[in-house]
């Protein structure tokens, strides 16, 4: 598996106008982009639409915030930038990874949460192919330039904040491998009684996908009888078992299994060969 | 119980001693099973069989096998 880059961009304070995407973002790249601003109820200009993650808070008085986000940016997304009418005192921040291998929303907390200086984001079991976990908040202060206005979570780097005239947010991510699982995340506050927004990400890695050559690593080895292809896996001690595929264009492609007990250290090699198999990438 | 459990209605599981035995079945009836059979010290071993099982199956197949290779199940 290949880890996931990371690479994000961050307004500056009433940006507007065309938004492009940080350096280096591709085709087939997953986004999350996040809008925030004072005295807004809308925007405009959002290409993405609801088959995305969506997320929002409004308010009477002051709060707009919006997330989405898109598994895989197509050329178009990338050739015709959104633009961005809608907020005062506001900005916006986007995240690009690469290769895209999924994005999960894991927790929201997009409510008006009063007399409160503290969010805890429950803990959650990491997926197998979890890259990058991210948290992101953002919260109305109570002054203008008040500097830093909420601390990370413990153990997540402080990856950018903006301090803006009303809005500060700050974003932070941490490998997977250092996140324990179930273990809760606590953003701490230092203004209170104001509209804030919580969101918690976690970005997969992209599987490879196994190539079909003969043999595909040692232990597996591929023949073919007619329109029966068989794969036959040996385990370390020499166990095997085989699966053969047969193609059929009526009725579909069927895969038989035969063989001994194999130990379960090669039955990651039977998943990863399922992959090239199932889809019909081999034989 | 393990996270695979009720993700797939075509898949059954059951437990004799030490081996653990899913079910997999596709949309026109064929069923494979992975058997599981637990030793703390060699290591578990895993058992397929199945005959002309559709490949609309094998996404919970893999699944299944991740879970196992990893030892989220059984």
């Amino acid at each position: 598996m290949t880890e996931v880059v990371f690479r994000s961009k961050i307004s500056a304070e009433g940006d507007s106008g065309t938004i492009t995407w940080p350096a280096g973002t591709l085709v087939g790249d997953s986004a999350i982009l996040i809008i925030w601003g004072a005295n807004v109820q809308s925007h405009t200009g959002i290409g993405w639409r609801p088959d995305f993650v969506h997320a929002t808070i409004s308010a009477a008085d002051v709060t707009y915030y919006s997330a989405w986000s898109k598994l895989s940016l197509t050329a178009s997304d990338l050739s015709t930038p959104f633009t961005y009418t809608g907020a005062n005192f506001g900005g916006y921040l986007i995240y690009v990874t690469t290769p895209a291998g999924g994005i999960i929303l894991i927790d929201e907390d997009n409510t008006i949460v009063p007399n409160s200086d503290i969010h805890v984001i429950p803990g959650f079991t990491k997926n197998a192919t979890s890259s990058l976990i991210t948290t992101i908040l953002v919260d109305q202060t109570l002054q203008n330039n008040f500097g830093l206005h909420f601390l990370v979570p413990d153990g997540f780097a402080d990856r950018g904040q903006v301090i803006m005239t009303w809005f500060g947010t700050s974003e932070a991510d941490l490998a997977s491998a250092n996140y324990t699982n179930n273990a809760t995340m606590t953003w701490r506050q230092l203004e209170f009684a104001k509209p804030r927004g919580v969101t918690l990400w976690e970005f997969l890695r992209k599987e490879e996908i196994v190539p079909p050559p003969s043999n595909i690593r040692p232990g597996i080895s591929k023949s073919t009888n007619g329109a029966v292809t068989s794969f036959v896996v040996t385990d370390t001690k020499g166990a095997s078992v085989t699966m053969a595929l047969k193609k059929d264009p009526v009725l579909g492609n069927t895969l038989s299994f035969s063989g001994n007990p194999v130990h379960v250290s090669s039955i990651k090699w039977i998943s990863d060969l399922l992959i090239p198999i199932s889809t019909g990438l081999i034989p | 119980m393990p996270a695979f459990e009720g993700s797939n209605n075509y898949t059954s599981k059951s437990t004799s001693g030490a081996v653990v035995t899913y079910t997999i079945t596709d949309v026109r009836g064929t069923s494979a099973t992975v058997a599981v059979t637990q030793n703390s010290v060699t290591g578990n071993t895993v058992t397929l069989t199945g005959t002309g099982v559709r490949l609309d199956a094998m996404k919970t197949m893999m699944k299944l096998l991740q879970q196992v290779s990893t030892g989220l199940v059984p």
